[in-house]
Order: C-alpha cells, then sequence, then structure tokens
C-alpha cells in the first residue's frame, strides 16, 4: 500500500470508520503479526499482541501526526508492543512455544525428540540453529527487538532507528553488543564441541 | 585499524552497513590478524546458522476477533452503558443519592428541619421597625402597599 493510501486510511480510522480500518488491518496484519512471531516463537502471542496493537492504532490514529511513515509508525507500536509484553511477562525458558529446556539450555522440542527419517547433516544443522537460537533469547528485548529486525526482516540500521526511535549509533551498539552477547554464550559450548 | 575498531567493523559488515573503504580496510586487518580473523569467522558461522525466519498464517478470524476486543474495551471505557454494569450502576448512584439525604439530616439544614433563614428575619426586623402586623398593612397606595399587592398580597 502507498504511503499516500496509508494516510488517508488514517485520517478515516481517526473519523472511526471501520471499512478503512478492515482494509488497514488486511494490508499489515501479516507483517505484523510475523515480526511478533519471529520475537516471541509463540503463535498465540503474536496474533493476542498484534491484536493490541491495531486496537492502538484504532485508538490513537488521531494522534498521528506524519512525522513518519504509517508503516514505520505501526511497526514501532509493534516493536513497542512486543518489547514491553517481554519484559513484563520475562518468559521462563520452557514457557516459550516450541522450546523446552534440556540441562539449562532452551532447546527446540523436535530437536529433544527427532525424526529419526532425517539425515545425520540436517539434525546436526538443525541441532546447532536451535541452540544459537536458545542464545538469541538470552538478549535484552530491546538488542533482541533490534536483531529480529536486522536478521528476519532485513531491515538497515537506518530504519531500525526510526522504528525504535533510536539513533543510529544507538542501533549500532545495540546490534554490536548484541553479537558479542552470542559469542560470549556460544563460545563455551563450542569448545565444548557441542556447537 | 586495531582489534578493537575491527570487532565493530566486523558487526556493521554482517549486517551490510560498512562502506567500501572501510571493508577493504577490515579483510585487510583480519588477514594479518588470527585473533580477529578467528572472531569473523565464529560471528559469521552464528550468523549462517540461525535459524531463517519463520513465517506463520493469519487466523482466518483475525478482524472479526478484534472487532469483539474493541467493542468489548468500549464497553468497559463505559460501563454504565453495558448491561453487565446496569445493576451495580443505579445501585450506585441509589448510594449516591441516599448518602447525600443522610449528610443533609445530619447537618441539621434539611428542608423540614429547616430553621429561620437570614431572609426570614430581615422581614420580621423590617416589620418591627415599621411597626406593622402584617406586610399587608401598609397605607393604601404607598409604595409598600404596591409591591405587596405585586407580590400576590392583599
Amino acid at each position: 500500500m502507498s504511503d499516500e493510501m496509508d494516510i488517508i486510511l488514517m485520517e478515516r480510522i481517526a473519523k472511526k470508520d471501520e471499512a478503512s480500518f478492515e482494509l488497514f488491518v488486511t494490508s499489515y496484519q501479516n507483517k505484523i503479526i510475523n515480526l511478533i512471531y519471529n520475537y516471541t516463537h509463540s503463535r498465540s502471542d503474536a496474533e493476542e499482541l498484534a491484536s493490541d496493537v491495531f486496537i492502538k492504532v484504532w485508538n490513537s490514529a488521531g494522534s498521528f501526526k506524519a512525522r513518519s511513515k504509517v508503516s514505520t509508525w505501526i511497526y514501532r507500536i509493534a516493536a513497542n508492543t512486543a518489547i514491553n509484553h517481554k519484559r513484563k511477562k520475562q518468559l521462563p525458558s520452557s514457557s516459550i512455544d516450541g522450546f523446552i529446556n534440556i540441562s539449562g539450555n532452551k532447546i527446540k522440542k523436535d530437536i529433544a525428540a527427532p525424526d529419526n527419517k532425517q539425515p545425520q547433516s540436517i539434525m546436526e544443522k538443525n541441532d546447532r540453529s536451535a541452540i544459537i537460537q536458545t542464545a538469541v533469547e538470552e538478549l535484552s528485548p530491546q538488542q533482541k527487538m533490534a536483531f529480529v529486525l536486522s536478521k528476519y526482516e532485513c531491515r538497515s540500521y537506518l530504519e531500525i532507528s526510526q522504528i525504535m526511535k533510536l539513533s543510529v549509533s544507538s542501533v549500532e551498539s545495540l546490534l554490536f553488543r548484541a553479537k558479542q552477547k552470542l559469542k560470549q554464550i556460544l563460545l563455551p559450548l563450542r569448545e565444548k564441541g557441542e556447537i | 585499524m586495531n582489534c578493537g575498531k575491527t570487532k565493530k567493523m566486523i558487526s556493521l559488515y554482517l549486517d551490510n552497513e560498512l562502506k567500501e573503504a572501510e571493508k577493504k580496510e577490515m579483510l585487510l586487518h583480519i588477514d594479518s590478524c588470527p585473533k580477529c580473523r578467528k572472531d569473523f569467522e565464529f560471528t559469521t558461522e552464528i550468523l549462517q546458522n540461525l535459524d531463517p525466519a519463520e513465517h506463520i498464517d493469519v487466523s482466518p478470524y483475525f478482524f472479526q476477533k478484534l472487532q469483539s476486543r474493541i467493542k468489548e474495551n468500549n464497553k468497559e471505557f463505559f460501563p454504565l452503558f453495558n448491561p453487565r454494569f446496569a445493576f451495580a450502576s443505579v445501585a450506585t448512584l441509589s448510594i449516591i443519592i441516599a448518602s447525600s439525604f443522610f449528610t443533609g439530616a445530619l447537618m441539621g439544614d434539611t428542608y423540614w428541619t429547616q430553621t429561620k433563614s437570614s431572609e426570614t428575619v430581615s422581614i420580621e426586623e423590617a416589620k418591627a421597625a415599621l411597626k406593622l402586623g402584617t406586610l399587608e398593612d401598609f397605607p393604601e397606595g404607598s409604595v409598600g402597599n404596591l409591591y405587596s399587592k405585586a407580590l400576590g398580597g392583599a
């Protein structure tokens, strides 16, 4: 959807036009749910939090000042909603969908009980990916959001800075520290030959 | 270029945020520094082994559920109009009205216990000063008599 169309829709949503709201939700629901899903790894949380995002759009469309693109604005709401959710919930390792706790490490369920028909190389690759994903879960809520936007959404530092309302140098620093933390977690496992 | 700066450059390089000249400078340092090369290779390996972004399909009833939540939120915002809260609303209003009567009675200035107001006292003082039994005792044609008639007196 074009930026102009987005702005027109926002103006109509501010006047509580339900048809425009439905059009807006339809055009963004996929992106927002999948951004949150790649952050939380929980389908139910993704839909619940995406609903929170769209409710905020419905309630605050009138305060949108068009200082940024509508797409950046809604991604910002989504990022903040997901970060706050992670901060509040402080998810225990075992409650994340698709992951379980093994010896203090969160490992994907399908790795813990692998399908024996899978070739060995795929199982090893999955195993390594699961351990790396476990380490990603250990990043701070902000570091993780910057990481998800960079690696899963393929956003540039400038775009991440606009979404997260940070300076580009802060984003640079967040992502540098995120990588340092991943290395810090994973290096001992590598030295033990576990990855 | 020192090793500290190279670490930061590696992070930028792996996020496609490095300019061409900086890229060359970083790669030159990595070629000559085994420690930085090891760091570069390990970071690259981590990022290459990340799970790819997952994609889930949105529930076909997502918008309907969203609409229901918005309607529910609006009711909670105006609980007086919500049938679930109707009894509680009426009860609350009744308590407020009853407690205001009760407070008034305690203060001794309700309609049925009212003592002489300052207006009543002034009228009695005026009657005493003019030596009148009632306000109708003003002489016929006087201003006081006309005023009394205008007020509905005799």
